[in-house]
């Protein structure tokens, strides 16, 4: 017998083999099946209960963003200067506002209609026929972004530079009806608007200091909460890892 | 209860398997299971090992039944899943030399040919075969694989694959030739 006939027998008689198992062997197997489906359906578990988890934790985060922080109405002068020039800059708030409309720079009603009322309030000085709008909307433009937080000031009273320019126009007028203006006419053309600027003065002084008092406490916070929620999220995480392991090894 | 005919087609037993029907996982097993210790009990030397292994392959089936694509044959994927896990067992067991060239005894069992089933005769042979010959040994001439095949299996050098299965041969020739067997003398190698 050739090499190659002897190993073709040895295939043909050890294939034609079937050798029977013993009968615990599927019990066995059963058993091992039983505690792998146990095991998948404890995986699932803990990842529906982990998604859970997430997706609460999600919610919350995105819920924590949109809350309002308590807009403050500041009813006094305030000067057309951004009171904290490093963070506001009002053109471009009213610019966004003109292109994109209030409802797509505010994300909610609330604080929609906080903004309506303070920028339409007709609380207007014309100068040269050029209406200013006088209600600001201060906007500390990282908090704005990061969590949608504002910040309202309403200014009820004149701007600056509008002063000089309401003043050039009135000794025009009253050069136009007597060419000859004594010192007398002079003051007393300037009497109501020397009160007015130290007034304004005044109150602009009081308003920036509380607004950045304010501004100041409004970023603390929102640093903090933001910090808290970072750091609240990780140890939510590493809670559930933990009773997942725990589990798993139970 | 849930009947299942014995003779159900291949294809709707595979499709309630994959549905992890108990009924049916255990008519596969019935339907397979002699065939696949036979399989695991070429490369194991002991029964009760190559029931571990079959039992773990067969495990390892019903957990993955869902990535066989009807592509091949439903057994060839089967007896696949066990050829490895025997590989796998005999790994673990640290007793593969397959790069060993030192000889070792050829200690048959105690299997005598006259008295002996034919198949249970060439198995004692298989079985007295050092680890890694017997394991190229088989792969070659039982499942057919080739020396580059064995090669990619047992990670080891197509001429090493050669060198045991040549060995291996040499040795079964010495022991029939011992054994005076006339029915199975190899007369040429």
């Amino acid at each position: 017998m050739s090499l190659q006939k002897f190993e073709q027998r040895i295939k043909m008689q050890l294939e034609s083999r079937k050798i029977q198992p013993q009968e615990e062997t599927w019990k066995t197997l059963e058993s091992y099946l039983n505690k792998s489906k146990r095991i998948n359906s404890k995986r699932q578990y803990l990842a529906v209960a982990a998604m859970f988890v997430v997706v609460l934790g999600l919610v919350w985060f995105v819920s924590q963003d949109t809350q309002l922080v308590p807009a403050v109405g500041i009813d006094a002068a305030f000067e057309s200067t951004p009171i904290n020039e490093g963070k506001i800059d009002l053109k471009n708030v009213v610019a966004s506002i003109d292109s994109k409309g209030l409802d797509n720079i505010v994300p909610n009603k609330e604080e929609m209609n906080i903004v309506k009322s303070s920028l339409f309030v007709d609380n207007t000085i014309k100068t040269n026929d050029v209406e200013e709008p006088l209600a600001k909307v201060i906007l500390n433009e990282d908090i704005f972004k990061k969590d949608s937080k504002i910040i309202l000031v309403n200014e009820t009273t004149i701007e600056t530079t509008s002063i000089p320019i309401l003043f050039q126009n009135q000794i025009t007028e009253a050069e136009l009806v007597s060419p000859e203006i004594s010192d007398d006419d002079l003051d007393a053309l300037l009497n109501p608007y020397r009160d007015k600027i130290r007034n304004y003065n005044q109150d602009r002084l009081a308003v920036a200091d509380r607004a950045a008092r304010l501004l100041k406490e409004a970023e603390f916070e929102n640093n903090q909460s933001f910090r808290k929620q970072i750091i609240d999220g990780f140890v939510t995480g590493i809670k559930s890892v933990h009773t997942a392991y725990v589990n798993r090894k139970n | 209860m849930k009947i299942i005919n014995l003779h159900l087609n291949n294809d709707l037993l595979l499709s309630l398997v994959c549905k992890k029907d108990r009924r049916a996982q255990e008519q596969l097993y019935q339907l397979f299971a002699p065939k696949m210790l036979s399989v695991c009990r070429y490369y194991l030397k002991s029964l009760p090992k190559a029931e571990e292994a079959m039992l773990n392959g067969f495990l390892k089936v019903f957990q993955n039944i869902e990535s066989f694509k009807n592509e091949g044959s439903f057994e060839g994927w089967i007896r696949q899943i066990m050829v490895r896990e025997c590989l796998s067992m005999i790994r673990i067991q640290a007793k593969l030399q397959l790069f060993s060239d030192e000889k070792q005894p050829f200690d048959i069992q105690k299997v005598e040919p006259h008295d002996a089933l034919e198949y249970d005769y060439y198995q004692s042979l298989i079985d007295a075969l050092p680890d890694g010959y017997r394991v190229v040994f088989v792969l070659y001439c039982i499942e057919g694989y080739k020396h580059q095949e064995i090669a990619k299996i047992l990670n080891i050098k197509i001429g090493t694959s050669k060198s045991q299965l040549n060995r291996a041969r040499q040795m079964l020739q010495t022991q029939i030739k011992k054994d005076n067997h006339s029915n199975y003398v190899v007369t040429k190698i």
